[in-house]
C-alpha cells in the first residue's frame, strides 16, 4: 500500500519545504503574480517524484488508487504542514515574539506572502484561516496533479522518452539548438525583436548557446558532420564578441578565463587524481605576478623597476613561469601524501597563500590589493576592453584545450591516468609518481596562473578576496560537475559557475546553498558530471559489453566441454 | 652468477614476521616457481622485490646490480615486471593504453615534444604501439576479439590476467615476476596459462618467478621450485623433490587441518 | 654456497637513499633556522615569564576545544576512511543551538551577574546540552544523506559530496539565522578569572571551564570507546570492517553511533567556541573545522589519542608561534598550516599514525 511511503515522504517533502522557506525562498514572493501559481507546480513536480520513486522502491504500479491516495497524503502532510508552520509563526509574530532572531527570514511580510496579508495585518494577528486552507488545498489539489500523471507514466513511457532522445528528430533538434541561440542572441543584440532591456536576456542566450555548442558536439559522431559543424560553431564563436554589449562580453570573458582555470584543474584532479583544494593560489600568484610587476602603484615598480612595469605578454611568460615553478614548489612537500590527506595539505597552501597576500601588506598592498593594473596593448593599440578581453581569453582557451588535448593522449597523460587509477600499478610499469605528479601540478598551475594574468587585467584591480577559499571551492565545483577529466564539461561549468552568478547577482548566497546541495546530489546521482569524457558515455561501452557477453557464454560453453573431459579422463 | 638473487630477505608487520630470512636466486632463462600455504609470505617476496616496502635486512640484486630499496619504477627500468595476486589493470584505460602504459620507460617523449608531435616522439610512439601489438598477440585470438581501444573493465576474468600479463611484457623486463597466474581459471585456461608461461621462456626468452598454487601447473612449467611456509624458506628442488619434501607435506596438511590460520 | 661466503663479510641492512638523506637535512636545516630564530627573539624582546605561562594556557584552551572537535574528525575516518569536511559545519550548528538555549536562559534570568550559583551554572549546562543534541542531529542527518548513498563509492566521490554539503550548511545557516552576529553572553559563574597564586598568571574562568570539560567529556569518550560493548564493536569496524560484520557486527548501527559521538562532542565544542570567542556566525565552525582536522592530522588521522596530543600541540602552536617567531599574530594561522605541511612531509601519517595504506597487493 502506499499510506506508509506516503507519509514518509510526505514529512521528507514538508523537511524540503520548510527549510527552502526558512532559507527564505517563498517562492510567492520571488515569483511575483504567478508565484502561487508556480508554487503548485513545483509541488506537482516533486509529489511526481516522490511518488516515481516510492513506486521503483516497492517495484511495483501503483493502481489509480494508490497513486491518488499517496499523492493525496504527500501533498496534504506537507500542505497543511506548511500552513500550520506560517499559522504558528504569524500568532508568534502577532503576540510580539521576535522570530526573526531565530529564523532571520521569517519577517511579518514572510508569513504575507502566504496568506496574502500585509506586513500590518500580520503585526495585528488578523486570522488568516481561510488563507492558510486556501494555501493547503492548492498544494493538496496540485499533489493530486502529480498523482494523476505518475499513473500515466510507465515503464514503456520511459523507453518510449529514450527512444525519443535517440530519434533523428532530437539529433538535428539538438544540433539546430546553437544556430537558434546564436540567431536569436543576434536578433535581440541588434534589437530587432525591439525589447529594452536586453543585456540580461541577451546573457542567458549567449550562454545557452554555448552549452548546446557544448551538447551538440557530444552529439555528432560521425567524423565528417563533426567537422563541418565544427567549423561552423568556431566561426560563430569568433564572431560572438562582436554581437554582445559591453557587460555581455564581460560575463562571457570571465567564463572563458574561469574555463582556462578548471582546465589546469582538470589536469591535476581530473586526469592525475589528485584533490587539490587549494588551486585558487594558482590563479593568484599569476594575477599578483602580473599585477605587481605591471601596476604603477606597485612596490616592485616603484623601487625595482624605475616606474615602469611590464607588458601584458611579459606578464605572460613571467606567470606560466612563476606559475609552474609555485606548482612544482608546492608539489614537492606533498609528493608522498596521497588522497584525503593531500587535499587538506592543499587547502592548507590555498589559506597560506591568501593570509600572505592579505598581511604582507608592503608588497602585496594587503586587503587594499592592487590597483591600476595596465590593459594589454598590442602595436600601441589599448585590447582593454571587454570585447578584446573576451578575445584574448577564447584564444588562450583554445590553446589551452589544445595542450591538454595532445597531453592527454600521449605518454605524459596515460602515465597521469594510470597515476590516478592506481599509485602502486603505475609505479611498477615504470613510471616515476613523483615528476609525473610534478609535470601535472606545474602545468596546471602554468595554465591558473596564466589565465590569473588575465583576470587581472579583465579586472583593472585585484584584492586577496577574490582569490579566497570560496572560489577555490567553486572551481573545484565547476570541474566536478562539468565532468571530471572532460574539456566541455569544465566550460559547461564555467557557464555555470561564471555566467549564472551574474544572471542572478543578487542571489548570491542562495546560489552557493544550491551549488552545495547539487555537489551532493551529483556525487550521489551522477557522479561522472554532467558532460563527462566520452569514453565513459554509456552508450559507446553497450555495444562493446555485448561482445564481451558474448565471448564469456563462448567461454562458458568451452569450459563445461572442459570439466566433462577432465571428469571422464582422470582423478589425480 | 645469477640473473637475480636475494639474500637473507627479512620483513615484518608488527609482530609477523611476514619474510624471515629467505635465500634464493634465478638463473638467467629459469622458470621457478615459489609455493606454499596461504599467508606464508609469497606475495611479501613480490611486494619486497618490486619496491613496495623496504626490507628490514637482506639484500636483492638483479644482473649483479643492488637494487634493494630503490623505488618501483626504478625497479620496473631495471628489468623486473609483475602482475597482481589480485588483478590490478587501469580499468578505466583502454586495453591498448595498458599497455603502452608498459612501454612508458621504454619512451621519452617530453612536455614540449608531446605538445608539438615532433617528428621524433611520433616515431617513438609509432614504435610503443608496434610493441604493444606484438605483447597482445603473444595471447593469439584470445586478446585479439576485443577491439583495443574498449576500457579493460570489459574484459572477462581470465583475459584480465592475460591483459595484465601483456602489460608486464610491455616493460621489456629480463625478470618476469607473475602471482598467481593461473588463479580462478578454468582447467582449460590453466592448461593453456601453463602453456603460455612455457612460451614466454622459449619464444620471448624472459626469466620467470612465478607463484603458483596449482600443482598441475607448477609441476608443468618449473625448472626449481622454492616452497615457503611462515615465511621461510623450508625446501628447494625440482618439483619432485619439493614435493615429496616431509616438510612441504606438513605445511600443506597443517593448512588443511585448520592450525594454520593468516589472521 | 655462495651465500654463506657473503654472510661473513657483508652487512644486508638497507642503507638510507641519497633522496631520504637529503629530505632529512633539509629537515633539521628548516629546524636548526627555527631554532635560531627563535632563540634570537626570545633574547632580544624578553617578553616577562607570566607572558609565556599565559600564553601557553590559551593554547591549552583552544587545543581542547579543537581536540573535541578533532575527535569527530578522527573516529568517523577511522570507520569509514572518509573526511568528514562538514564537520566544522556541525560544530557551527551547535554553537547556534547553543546560543539559542542561552537567550532561553537569558529570558529566564539565569545569566544575569546576579543569578543563583545553581541557575547559572545551568545557563552554562543547558545550552551546551542543546548544542549537542543538534550537532547529533546534524550529524546524524549529513551521514544518512550525504555519506551513506556513498558507501563504497571512489574515495574522492565522498569526500567532495562532504565539501558540498559543508557550504551548504554553511551558507544555509547564513541564509537562515541572518547576517548579524549572534553574541554570546557569558553567564555569571564563567566570568572573571582566576589568578594561580600569587605568580601573576591567571586563568579565565571560561578557560578553566573549557579545559575540564573537554577533558570529562574526552574521559567519557574513552570509556565508551574502551569498556562498552559497543566501543568494541566500534573498534572491531575500524579494525576491519568486513571481519567485524561476519561477527555479526551491524556495521551500519556502528556507522551512525560514530557520527552521533562525533556530533556530540562537535555540538559541545561548538558551544565552548562561543562561550570562549563570544560571537557565533554562520562561518565560525569553518575554520576551527580545518585546524581541528590538521589536528587530528597532525596526531595521526584515525588515531583518538593522537587526535588530543595533534589538538594541544596546535593550540600551543597558535598561542606560542607568532610571539616566538616575532611575527604578528596575523600568522598564527600560517603556522599552523605550515607546521601541519612540515610534519606530513616526515611523517605521512602523522606522529602517532599508523597503518599505512593497507590495499596494498
Ligand atoms: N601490508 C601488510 N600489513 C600487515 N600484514 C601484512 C601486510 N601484507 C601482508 N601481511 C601479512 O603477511 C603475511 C603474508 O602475506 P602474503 O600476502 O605474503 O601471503 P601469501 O603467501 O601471498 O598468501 P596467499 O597464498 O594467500 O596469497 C600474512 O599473514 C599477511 O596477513
Ligand atoms: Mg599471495
Amino acid at each position: 500500500m502506499s499510506i506508509k511511503p506516503g507519509i514518509r515522504y510526505g514529512i521528507i517533502s514538508f523537511g524540503i519545504l520548510f527549510y527552502l522557506s526558512i532559507l527564505g525562498l517563498p517562492l510567492p514572493r520571488t515569483l511575483g503574480g504567478f508565484g502561487t501559481l508556480a508554487l503548485g507546480l513545483f509541488w506537482a513536480v516533486l509529489v511526481l517524484i516522490s511518488l516515481v520513486t516510492m513506486r521503483e522502491t516497492d517495484q511495483r504500479r501503483y493502481t489509480t488508487i494508490e497513486a491518488v491516495t499517496g499523492g493525496l497524503l504527500i501533498s496534504a502532510i506537507a500542505g497543511f504542514g506548511m500552513a500550520l508552520v506560517v499559522g504558528l509563526f504569524g500568532r508568534l509574530i502577532a503576540d510580539g515574539v521576535q522570530v526573526n532572531t531565530v529564523f532571520a527570514q521569517v519577517l511579518p511580510e514572510w508569513v504575507g506572502t502566504f496568506t496574502g496579508q500585509t506586513k500590518q495585518e500580520v503585526q495585528a494577528g488578523v486570522s488568516a484561516t481561510t488563507a492558510l486552507l486556501r494555501f493547503a488545498l492548492l498544494m493538496t489539489s496540485a499533489g493530486f496533479l502529480g498523482a494523476i500523471v505518475s499513473r500515466g507514466l510507465t515503464h514503456s513511457s520511459r523507453e518510449r522518452w529514450h527512444d525519443w532522445i535517440n530519434s533523428p528528430f532530437m539529433y538535428w533538434l539538438v544540433i539546430a539548438m546553437p544556430f537558434v541561440f546564436y540567431v536569436w542572441y543576434f536578433a535581440l543584440a541588434r534589437g530587432i525583436l525591439g525589447a529594452t532591456n536586453t543585456s540580461i536576456s541577451g546573457l542567458v542566450l549567449a550562454c545557452l548557446f554555448v552549452t548546446a555548442v557544448l551538447v551538440a558536439l557530444r552529439r555528432v559522431r560521425d567524423k565528417r558532420r563533426r567537422l563541418v559543424f565544427g567549423i561552423a560553431f568556431v566561426v560563430m564563436l569568433i564572431l560572438l564578441p562582436q554581437i554582445g554589449d559591453q557587460f555581455q562580453n564581460t560575463v562571457l570573458n570571465k567564463i572563458a578565463i574561469f574555463s582556462v582555470v578548471g582546465i589546469g584543474l582538470n589536469i591535476v584532479l581530473g586526469y592525475a587524481g589528485m584533490l587539490h583544494l587549494g588551486y585558487i593560489a594558482f590563479f593568484a600568484v599569476g594575477a599578483y605576478a602580473y599585477g605587481l610587476l605591471a601596476s604603477p602603484d606597485s612596490y616592485f615598480v616603484i623601487n625595482f623597476m624605475g616606474g615602469d612595469g611590464i607588458t601584458f605578454w611579459q606578464g605572460l611568460l613571467v606567470a606560466a613561469i612563476v606559475g609552474a615553478l609555485m606548482g612544482i614548489i608546492f608539489g614537492v612537500p606533498i609528493l608522498r601524501t596521497r588522497g584525503d590527506y593531500l587535499a587538506i595539505v592543499t587547502l592548507g597552501f590555498g589559506q597560506i597563500t591568501f593570509l600572505l597576500l592579505l598581511n604582507l601588506r608592503e608588497f602585496t598592498g594587503g586587503p587594499g590589493g592592487v590597483l591600476d593594473i595596465p590593459p594589454p596593448t598590442l602595436f600601441g593599440v589599448d585590447l582593454g576592453s571587454a570585447e578584446s578581453i573576451l578575445y584574448l581569453a577564447m584564444i588562450m582557451l583554445a590553446v589551452v584545450a589544445f595542450m591538454t588535448l595532445r597531453l592527454n593522449d600521449s605518454r605524459i597523460g596515460r602515465s597521469w591516468r594510470a597515476m590516478k587509477e592506481d599509485e602502486d600499478v603505475a609505479a611498477t610499469m615504470g613510471i616515476n609518481l613523483s615528476t609525473t605528479k610534478l609535470v601535472a601540478f606545474a602545468i596546471g598551475a602554468a595554465f591558473a596562473a596564466v589565465a590569473g594574468v588575465l583576470y587581472a587585467t579583465r579586472q583593472v584591480n585585484i584584492f586577496p578576496d577574490n582569490f579566497a577559499l570560496k572560489q577555490s571551492i567553486d572551481i573545484l565545483s565547476l570541474v566536478i560537475i562539468g565532468g571530471l577529466g572532460s574539456i566541455e564539461g569544465v566550460v559547461l561549468g564555467a557557464v555555470a559557475f561564471a555566467g549564472l552568478p551574474e544572471i542572478l547577482r543578487e542571489a548570491e548566497n542562495y546560489r552557493i546553498v544550491a551549488f552545495g546541495a547539487l555537489l551532493v546530489a551529483m556525487m550521489i546521482l551522477r557522479p561522472q558530471g554532467l558532460l563527462p569524457p566520452l569514453e565513459h558515455e554509456e552508450d559507446i561501452d553497450v555495444s562493446d559489453r555485448r561482445q564481451d557477453a558474448w565471448l564469456q557464454i563462448f567461454d562458458a560453453e568451452e569450459d563445461d566441454q572442459d570439466s566433462a573431459e577432465t571428469g571422464a579422463t582422470g582423478t589425480d | 652468477m645469477p640473473l637475480f638473487e636475494c639474500i637473507e630477505l627479512s620483513k615484518a608487520f608488527g609482530g609477523l614476521q611476514a619474510v624471515d630470512n629467505l635465500t634464493f636466486h634465478v638463473d638467467q632463462h629459469e622458470i621457478v616457481s615459489i609455493i606454499g600455504p596461504n599467508g606464508a609470505g609469497k606475495t611479501t617476496v613480490f611486494n619486497l622485490i618490486s619496491g613496495f616496502y623496504r626490507p628490514d635486512y637482506g639484500q636483492i640484486t638483479l644482473d649483479g646490480d643492488d637494487i634493494t630499496g630503490l623505488p618501483s619504477h626504478l625497479i620496473t627500468q631495471k628489468g623486473i615486471a609483475r602482475t597482481f595476486q589480485n588483478v590490478r589493470l587501469f580499468f578505466n584505460m583502454s586495453i591498448m593504453e595498458n599497455v603502452l602504459v608498459g612501454q612508458h620507460s621504454r619512451t621519452k617523449g617530453g612536455v614540449f615534444s608531446v605538445i608539438l608531435r615532433t617528428p621524433g616522439y611520433k616515431r617513438e610512439q609509432e614504435k610503443a604501439r608496434a610493441t604493444a601489438l606484438k605483447q597482445l598477440s603473444f595471447f593469439g585470438t584470445r586478446l585479439a576479439g576485443y577491439r583495443q581501444n574498449q576500457p579493460a573493465n570489459v574484459l572477462s576474468y581470465a583475459n584480465r590476467r592475460r591483459l595484465e600479463i601483456a602489460r608486464a611484457m610491455a616493460t621489456e623486463p629480463k625478470l618476469l615476476l607473475l602471482d598467481e597466474p593461473a588463479a580462478g581459471m578454468n582447467p582449460k585456461e590453466t592448461l593453456e596459462m601453463a602453456d603460455n608461461i612455457r612460451r614466454l621462456r622459449d619464444e620471448r626468452g624472459f626469466t620467470i618467478l612465478a607463484i603458483e598454487h596449482d600443482m598441475k601447473v607448477v609441476g608443468g612449467i618449473s625448472d626449481r621450485v622454492i616452497a615457503m611456509d611462515y615465511g621461510k624458506k623450508i625446501a628447494e628442488g625440482s618439483y619432485k623433490e619439493v614435493t615429496d619434501d616431509p616438510k612441504v607435506i606438513e605445511a600443506y596438511l597443517g593448512t588443511q587441518g585448520g592450525s594454520f590460520t593468516s589472521k | 654456497m655462495t651465500t654463506i661466503e657473503k654472510r661473513a663479510t657483508s652487512d644486508y641492512r638497507p642503507k638510507m637513499r641519497p633522496s631520504q638523506i637529503a629530505l632529512y637535512g633539509f629537515g633539521i636545516l628548516i629546524l636548526v633556522l627555527l631554532g635560531w630564530r627563535i632563540y634570537n627573539v626570545v633574547s632580544v624582546e624578553q617578553y616577562p615569564i607570566q607572558f609565556w605561562a599565559i600564553q601557553s594556557i590559551n593554547g591549552l584552551v583552544l587545543g581542547s576545544v579543537y581536540a573535541l572537535i578533532a575527535l569527530g574528525y578522527t573516529l568517523v575516518y577511522g570507520i569509514l576512511f572518509m573526511i568528514n569536511f562538514a564537520h566544522g559545519e556541525v560544530v557551527m550548528l551547535g554553537g547556534f543551538a547553543g546560543y539559542f538555549a542561552l537567550q532561553l536562559c537569558i529570558r529566564w534570568g539565569w545569566v544575569a551577574a546576579d543569578a543563583p550559583f545553581f541557575q547559572s551554572w545551568l545557563a552554562v549546562l543547558f545550552p551546551i546540552a542543546v548544542g549537542m543534541i543538534a550537532s547529533l542531529l546534524v550529524a546524524m542527518a549529513l551521514e544518512r544523506i550525504a555519506y551513506r548513498p556513498l558507501r563504497g563509492a571512489q574515495r574522492l566521490i565522498p569526500l567532495i559530496s562532504a565539501i558540498g554539503a559543508s557550504f551548504f550548511l554553511q551558507y544555509s545557516a547564513l541564509l537562515i539565522f541572518g547576517v548579524t552576529p549572534h553574541n554570546y553572553q557569558k553567564p555569571a559563574v564563567l566570568t572573571g578569572a582566576v589568578s594561580l597564586g600569587d605568580s601573576g598568571v591567571f586563568i579565565s574562568k571560561t578557560g578553566l571551564f573549557i579545559i575540564l570539560a573537554s577533558i570529562v567529556l574526552m574521559l567519557i569518550l574513552y570509556i565508551l570507546v574502551q569498556k562498552t560493548k559497543i566501543g568494541r564493536a566500534m573498534r572491531a569496524v575500524a579494525e576491519d570492517q568486513e571481519m567485524a560484520s561476519l561477527m555479526g557486527v551491524d556495521v551500519n548501527r556502528i556507522i551512525v553511533f560514530t557520527f552521533v559521538i562525533g556530533g556530540l562532542l562537535a555540538g559541545a565544542g561548538g558551544v565552548m567556541l562561543g562561550y570562549q570567542n563570544t560571537v557565533m556566525r554562520f562561518n565560525t565552525g569553518f575554520i576551527p573545522g580545518l585546524k581541528a582536522f590538521t589536528a587530528a592530522v597532525l596526531g595521526g588521522i584515525g588515531n583518538v589519542p593522537g587526535a588530543m596530543i595533534g589538538a594541544i600541540i596546535l593550540g600551543e602552536l597558535e598561542a606560542l608561534g607568532p610571539s616566538l617567531l616575532g611575527l604578528p599574530n596575523e600568522y598564527k594561522d600560517v603556522i599552523a598550516f605550515s607546521v601541519l605541511i612540515f610534519v606530513l612531509i616526515f611523517r605521512p601519517t602523522g606522529i602517532l599514525g599508523e597503518r599505512l595504506s593497507r590495499e596494498r597487493a
